[in-house]
């Protein structure tokens, strides 16, 4: 009898949802056959069967979260008619974990009416018994067993105002009955939608942004791109994203305040003397950040052909998780699509995000002329708490004059 | 179907009407649900009320009686010889075991839940047959709570032994008495006969007694079993059994030596096996291990989903108070509540003579596991009340981790262990601290306040004893 574990599935990830299995309890396998997909935070994997036999018990349903380490799947390599019904038996009658949490029964009560599991709850009580409480926080924010791993988001849940007392004002009204109204169609949030929308909130209620917002003439960039790309030495065209992510992981060594983030339980920021930068990407699936790791190490070329890469793998679904983590500043690039600017919301834990808007033709003043001036919006969005707005407008100002004069800050660095 | 025969339906059948299976069919007839309980005995109750608990411990305190007012002539105490008209005792233990049962009855009539006498066979998935009144049982539900019976004799053995049944109705105080087994029911019985005047004889086949309970705490109860009992035989087998005149004569076997001793009469306390043989647990594919027990999930499931398991026939100890949480389990989760029995400790009570009483884990088991602990001993010759009593022997300790502090185990021997334990039993449900027992407030002068002291021992130090000792 083998029970298959969730793998690990890379740096920092703790947890899958389970998307959909291949097979059914009493199915055959045989090794490396799928067993079902996984969704993490970062990517969508395969998980094949790590062993030949029957399938005994299946241990979530599609939608379910599934902890690393938690059995997936019990297989049962030399079967036996009877086993099923022993595995079940050995299941549920077998030996209680030995770690068990200390609650009194009311709370291991109501742990189990609220279908948590309380030993995954940390106790804030005397000698770290669980409480009411604990299992309130818990049931809100599932925060404490995320709170200690470095790097993890915390989840901030609005629901329910109880443990949110400390945010003045903060109710959510309860939705009018819009079916009166019309036609609608409800979909549940799950997966990266889910992903983005804790995301997003927990960087808007947690990070005060602010945004700097200015315009570069990327003529002469153009100039330099078209140039490059012409030549047809490399395979891959360069793109201006690939020119504004050599820029701003350079540029980021003299504003360290961007590369940073806050660790608000040890009041501290972290610096980060590493720059990866992340660049948003649409795919089918929805929004993901591929990661460009030490962008400043890289060549345009290189960046661009990473680009290419990433992006063709994030909509095709074979991107790894390893792939998607570990950014330390994030570069949003709408402009493609169109708009005259953007302010984007920090990709929480980072510091700092660039948003990108549509490069457009438009009459600039130079040297008391007129001219047509090939103008690229840019804001940059920051956490007031780590910077203030003249080291934004600085960066602001030293990312437009190395846009604007790409042949020095190519040669420069 | 058969002429002449009755089929009804339930939404819950309880299989026994002792003291898991009634307690579950009140529950749940208090859930709403249509309920029906089976006994194969004439009378409710169980073994615990008929032939166990209620009865042996009717008797105990009887004989304990008798013992304290021979023993109080120090406290002034003037008696010409206490005597024991044992057939107006018997008519006592009978009359409170019968006004006991009623009560049951009339607690399952307020209901409306029936209870048909017979035994009960799972015929289908959801249809049980009760044998001798023809009547079939659908159920929706059933609740399996058909005890433990005592082992039979060695095969071979045909002769009329007592079991503690017998024992329990007193058919007559022999002048000797061999007990045959050294477990709580041996050391409970074989006292309160040496109490009633017989001359007993102990004999263990393990090297100790109660070997699974801390010896600190059996030793208080074997001390006075030496005072009590002629003899006491531990790692001692019973080899041969033969009829004689005036009763029996025993031959023993210890450590490669054979011995005799002759015996009025002889009781065998060797153990109980689970009722679960003749179930037809077969019908419903439910398997029992080699102990005869069946298992279950911490909500008293069975592997079929509609059949639940509680008490004697499950695994835990055999104990009556374990059997009827089971039961209260077994029914709220029928009604679709989130019971479980997630209980940490669950008390073993011995009502020898002084009492022992366990909870939470034992000493003996912490090492065993290497379980970290620290440990606080009172002994009762420090506690006011039990001097006062006269009733110092024993002692209450309390075992805790030494981190948190959280109590892990409280241990008893003495007089009332069988009530103090419930504290100690409290304590460790609700995760309490040494600290929390230290500061609540207990009544002077109780036996209740030696669990403070021995809070305090283990702590760091009680004011009652004359310095600190340190924590062995």
């Amino acid at each position: 009898m083998f029970e298959f574990k969730l793998p690990d599935l890379g740096e920092g990830i703790h947890e899958g949802e389970l998307l959909k299995w291949y097979v059914k309890e009493g199915d055959t396998i045989s090794e490396d056959d799928p067993l079902c997909d996984m969704e993490t935070d970062k990517a969508a994997v395969t998980i094949p069967s790590p062993r030949t036999g029957v399938i005994i018990r299946l241990t979530g349903n599609p939608g379910d979260t599934i902890q690393v380490n938690q059995v997936l799947v019990v297989i049962d390599e030399d079967f036996k008619e009877s086993s099923i019904q022993q595995i079940k038996t050995i299941k549920e009658v077998g030996p209680e974990p030995e770690t068990k949490k200390i609650a009194a029964p009311a709370t291991r009560r109501l742990a189990r009416e609220m279908k948590i599991d309380i030993n995954a709850v940390t106790g804030t009580g005397s000698a770290g018994k669980v409480t009411k409480e604990d299992l309130e926080q818990y049931e809100a924010g599932k925060k404490d067993v995320k709170q200690e791993e470095p790097g993890a988001y915390t989840e901030v849940s609005l629901e329910g105002s109880s443990n949110n007392g400390t945010i003045p004002f903060l109710e959510i009204d309860r939705l009018p009955d819009y079916e009166k109204s019309g036609p609608v169609e409800k979909e549940s949030i799950r997966s990266l939608r889910k992903k983005t929308a804790i995301k997003t909130t927990s960087s808007t209620i947690l990070v005060p942004h602010v945004a700097h917002m200015d315009e570069c003439d990327v003529t002469e960039l153009e100039n330099l791109r078209k140039t490059f790309n012409s030549t047809k030495e490399k395979a891959g065209n360069l793109t201006l994203l690939s020119f504004v992510i050599k820029a701003v992981s350079s540029l980021l060594k003299s504003y360290p305040e961007f590369n940073a983030g806050i660790d608000p339980h040890k009041m501290e920021i972290v610096y980060k003397k590493y720059y990866n930068i992340g660049f948003a990407a649409d795919t089918p699936r929805g929004l993901i950040v591929p990661v460009i790791n030490n962008a400043d190490q890289k060549s345009v070329a290189a960046i661009a052909s990473h680009l290419v890469s990433l992006s063709n793998k994030g909509r095709d679904g074979t991107i790894t998780a390893p792939e998607l983590t570990n950014g330390t500043f994030t570069i949003t690039n709408v402009g493609a699509i169109g708009g005259t600017g953007v302010v984007p919301i920090i990709n929480y834990p980072e510091s700092a995000i660039l948003g990108l808007g549509r490069v457009i033709k438009k009459p600039i003043v130079k040297d008391d002329k007129i001219i047509i001036g090939l103008m690229l919006p840019i804001t940059l969005c920051f956490d007031h708490r780590i910077a203030d707005g003249v080291r934004a407008a600085l960066f602001v100002r030293d990312l437009k004059q190395m846009l604007e004069n790409p042949m020095v800050f190519m040669t420069g660095v | 179907m058969v002429m002449g025969e009755l089929v009804y339906d339930v939404d819950v059948v309880v299989l026994g009407g002792g003291p898991g299976g009634y307690t579950a069919a009140i529950r749940a007839a208090d859930l709403g649900m249509e309920v029906m309980v089976v006994e194969s005995r004439p009378t409710l109750g169980g073994v615990c009320l008929t032939e166990g608990c209620i009865p042996s411990k009717t008797l105990i305190n009887a004989v304990g009686l008798v013992e304290n007012i021979k023993n109080s002539e120090k406290m002034g105490l003037v008696s010409k010889g206490v005597e024991l008209d044992t057939d107006k005792l018997r008519q006592w233990i009978q009359t409170i075991v019968d006004n006991l049962s009623t009560g049951i009855a009339t607690l399952l009539e307020n209901r409306d839940i029936e209870v048909v006498h017979g035994h009960a066979r799972f015929i289908e998935d959801h249809k049980i047959y009760v044998d001798g009144t023809n009547t079939n049982i659908r159920f929706k539900h059933a609740i399996i709570a058909t005890g433990s019976r005592i082992n039979e004799l060695p095969a071979g053995i045909d002769l009329p032994l007592w079991t503690s049944a017998t024992a329990l109705k007193l058919p007559e105080i022999p002048k000797s008495l061999l007990v045959i087994g050294g477990g709580y029911i041996g050391l409970e019985i074989g006292q309160a006969y040496a109490g009633l005047g017989s001359q007993v004889t102990m004999a263990e086949y393990n090297p100790k007694f109660l070997s699974g309970a801390d010896q600190d705490l059996v030793n208080v109860v074997i001390k006075k079993c030496q005072e009590q009992f002629s003899a006491i035989h531990t790692g001692s087998k019973v080899t041969g059994i033969k009829k004689i005149k005036t009763g029996y004569l025993v031959t023993f076997e210890k450590n490669k030596k054979i011995f005799n001793g002759e015996f009025n009469k002889i009781l065998v306390a060797t153990g109980r096996r689970p009722n679960t043989d003749d179930l037809g647990l077969d019908v419903l594919g439910i398997q029992v291990d080699k102990r005869g027990l069946i298992a279950t999930d911490d909500q008293c499931r069975t592997i079929k989903k509609h059949i639940f398991a509680v008490g004697d026939i499950t695994k835990g100890p055999a104990l009556a108070h374990k059997a009827s949480r089971e039961g209260k389990v077994a029914a709220e989760v029928i009604a679709g509540h989130f019971s479980a029995f997630d209980n940490v400790a669950v008390p073993a009570v011995l009502f020898t003579n002084p009492e022992i009483a366990w909870t939470g884990i034992t000493e003996t088991k912490a090492k065993e596991k290497n379980i970290p602990f620290k440990k606080g001993k009172f002994p009762l010759t420090a506690l006011g009340r039990a001097k006062s009593m006269g009733k110092t022997r024993g002692f209450v300790k309390i075992i805790a981790d030494p981190e948190s502090l959280l109590i892990l185990g409280v241990g008893i021997a003495g007089e009332h262990a069988s009530e103090l334990i419930s504290e100690g039993t409290l304590a460790i449900e609700m995760g309490a601290t040494l600290e929390d027992l230290i500061v609540t407030v207990h009544p002077h002068p109780t036996f209740s306040e030696s669990m403070m002291e021995a809070a305090e021992m283990a702590a760091n130090g009680s004011v009652h004893l004359l310095k600190r000792k340190d924590n062995a």
